[in-house]
């Protein structure tokens, strides 16, 4: 078995005494793509800038293809970045912002040549070698940016947010194709992002973070089919969160009485006892209006989204958010019966 | 864009908005050099004073005699060895500022801007107790068996004074240069494989340009023109224009000629920042 190409072990690193990150553990293997996705402050730039070396860990470890490189200045690390600003240096030109690492490699000027050549074409800007930054499009200085960063045939892609300064529709685009260029070049990445919908896209396995530590490693699906947190469910839009009791528990399954009296069964979670009090959470399109039982309730918000309608609902178990299709909107003030299939509903540990 | 930085101001608005500046400008500006470029074309009549007599004999005499060819060099040597100076210790000091907390850097910019508040005479004899041929430095080298040829009253006690003195105008316009660079550009140079000087030399300089080019420029000016410190620390045995112009205007009461000798220093001045701005503009094109 190799070394992963990036081990953390118990990194801390505290700000003026709060902790930015907190004892955070977890590796990235050969040509795998990880996300650390969480909200602003959850401490996931923080972990990329330690493992950049850009600032050193107070306590633990980071070791790069086995190497303890925990006190390593970035310049000795051979780690590709890419920057939410990206970073390119306004005075050079294409071609010099390209090949700056490169020539900080001691490399003959016709290696140098030909490896800029290769990393433009990959990026699909040959021709462009000789325009300054300013005279490139946001779409264009992103290729720039990830040009220069694998051109130097990094260990690892460390990309900080580089998808959030392009509008939508270019967003998409870039997605696709920083996604395709990774499994090209094999090479391992770390991601980090606040929007769910880019790291479930994109990765093999996504971090979510909160307060500086991981709250939950696992595969797309598996964080967004199986949050095991009340803050990993509401970040995959689980937007409903309910409190209730157990009344019984198989290995797969609890039935949870819910505050008004209705019962629903909930998924499991997995290697979890509670008893008692526990926290479920629903995702709003897997929600039923019913014509007979379910939690009664009346509709006090109604968003138009397109193809379907986000409505709120006020029932005795507190606000549920239902979405449904657009074909049937409620009226404000309509009154309605929610039910909760098994399969949406999800035990998770509360906060 | 009619109207200055796109903002919609009436002329007459902006007429008097300018005013109160132009009025200074003309006043204390236009009007005595005016005065200054005239008396350059009168005549000198020894023991009598100046005569209303137009002649360009006063810059005929300095372009034609070499020792006025001599303390134009001394100057101009000087000047540049204080810019230098200036860039070399400037540069990395605010370097040093622009990158520090906000807290550390106001005390180090204050640190830098002090010595303004003390005279140049006190400053300057400050630098004799150091440097006289008895001085402190003299004292602490002797035991070592270090005799230093005489320092004061020499071009370079001229140039160590200009740098002293002038250091804060190159470190306050870099200060603000450096700091405008992100400090994410420095962390790419760094993650590239750029060692911390490097990435110093290859992006933090040509980006400070502008900051660096205006103090440059600033302490060559003033270094040109300066007639304290080099009074002071060069004495009578090192001439250059500033003290030049003084003992001819006021020992030897050649208006005339003290007058010719100032203009040929502004027109230098004027046609060297001229050729520098080009030269910058140049290189920021071909970059």
């Amino acid at each position: 078995m190799t070394d992963p190409v990036v081990e953390l072990s118990h990194v801390t690193k505290r700000f003026a005494d709060l902790p930015a990150v907190h004892d955070l553990s977890f590796s990235i293997q050969h040509g795998e793509w990880l996300t650390l996705l969480g909200p602003s402050g959850c401490g996931k730039s923080t972990t990329l800038r330690l493992i950049a070396g850009f600032i050193r860990p107070d306590t633990g470890s980071i070791r790069l293809q086995g190497r303890d490189m925990t006190g390593l200045a970035p310049e000795k690390r051979g780690l590709g970045v890419v920057f939410q600003s990206y970073a390119l240096f306004p005075h050079m030109t294409v071609f010099d912002n390209v090949a700056f690492g490169l020539r900080r490699r001691s490399l003959g000027k016709q290696a140098v040549h030909r490896r800029v050549a290769e990393a433009l074409n990959l990026v699909r800007l040959t021709g462009l070698e000789a325009r300054k930054p300013n005279q490139l499009s946001g779409g264009q200085q992103q290729r720039v940016a990830l040009a220069r960063a694998f051109a130097i045939e990094p260990a690892a892609l460390l990309l900080d947010e580089p998808l959030s300064n392009l509008d939508a529709a270019l967003r998409d685009e870039m997605r696709v194709e920083l996604r395709e260029l990774q499994r090209r070049l094999g090479v391992a990445t770390l991601f980090v992002t606040h929007d769910q919908e880019e790291a479930l896209a994109l990765s093999d396995r996504i971090a979510v973070m909160s307060a500086g530590a991981c709250t939950q490693l696992g595969t797309p699906r598996e964080i967004y089919e199986r949050p095991s947190s009340e803050f990993a469910a509401r970040f995959m839009r689980f937007r409903n969160v309910l409190k209730g009791a157990i009344v019984e528990r198989s290995s797969d399954w609890i039935d949870v009485k819910l505050r008004d009296g209705t019962s629903i069964r909930a998924r499991a979670k997995p290697q979890s006892s509670t008893r008692g009090e526990v926290t479920v959470a629903v995702r709003p399109e897997r929600i039923l209006l019913t014509e007979a039982g379910g939690i009664p309730g009346t509709i006090s918000e109604v968003t138009y989204l397109g193809e379907h309608v986000r409505c709120l609902a006020e029932t005795e178990v507190g606000p549920l958010w239902v979405s449904l299709n657009a074909k049937q909107e409620p009226a404000i003030g309509q009154r309605v019966r929610i039910s909760i299939p098994a399969s949406a509903a999800h035990e998770v540990t509360s906060e | 864009m009619s109207n200055c930085a796109g903002l919609n101001v009436s002329p007459v608005a902006g007429a008097l908005l300018v005013s109160p500046a132009a009025l200074v400008l003309a006043g204390f500006f236009f009007l005595p050099l005016t005065a200054i470029v005239r008396t350059s074309f009168l005549t000198f009549v020894p023991r009598f004073g100046t005569s209303n007599q137009l002649t360009s004999a006063n810059y005929t005499e300095f372009l034609t005699d070499s020792f006025y060819w001599k303390v134009f060099e001394t100057t101009l040597t000087v000047s540049l060895v204080a810019t230098l100076s200036c860039i070399v210790i400037g540069f990395p000091l605010a370097y040093w500022a622009a990158r520090s907390h906000p807290f550390i850097r106001s005390i180090a910019l204050s640190a830098v801007l002090l010595p303004l508040l003390v005279s140049d005479v006190v400053r300057v004899y400050g630098w004799t107790i150091l440097l006289a041929d008895n001085g402190l430095l003299a004292q602490v080298l002797a035991p070592l068996g270090i005799t230093l040829p005489t320092l004061m009253h020499t071009p370079f006690a001229v140039a160590i004074g200009l740098t002293e003195v002038l250091l804060p105008f190159l470190v306050l316009p870099t200060v603000g240069s450096i700091a405008a660079i992100p400090l994410q550009l420095e962390e790419a140079s760094r993650s590239l494989g750029a060692t911390p000087f490097s990435t110093l030399i290859r992006i933090v300089l040509p980006m400070a340009l502008p900051g660096l080019g205006v103090g440059s420029a600033l302490v060559f000016i003033l270094s040109m023109g300066a007639f304290v410190t080099p009074s002071l620390m060069g004495g009578p045995t090192v001439p250059v224009m500033g003290t030049m112009v003084y003992n001819q205007a006021l020992s030897v009461d050649n208006w005339p000629f003290a007058a010719a000798t100032g203009i040929l220093l502004l027109v230098f001045v004027l046609g060297a920042l001229a050729v520098a701005g080009g030269l910058g503009r140049m290189a920021a094109h071909d970059e």
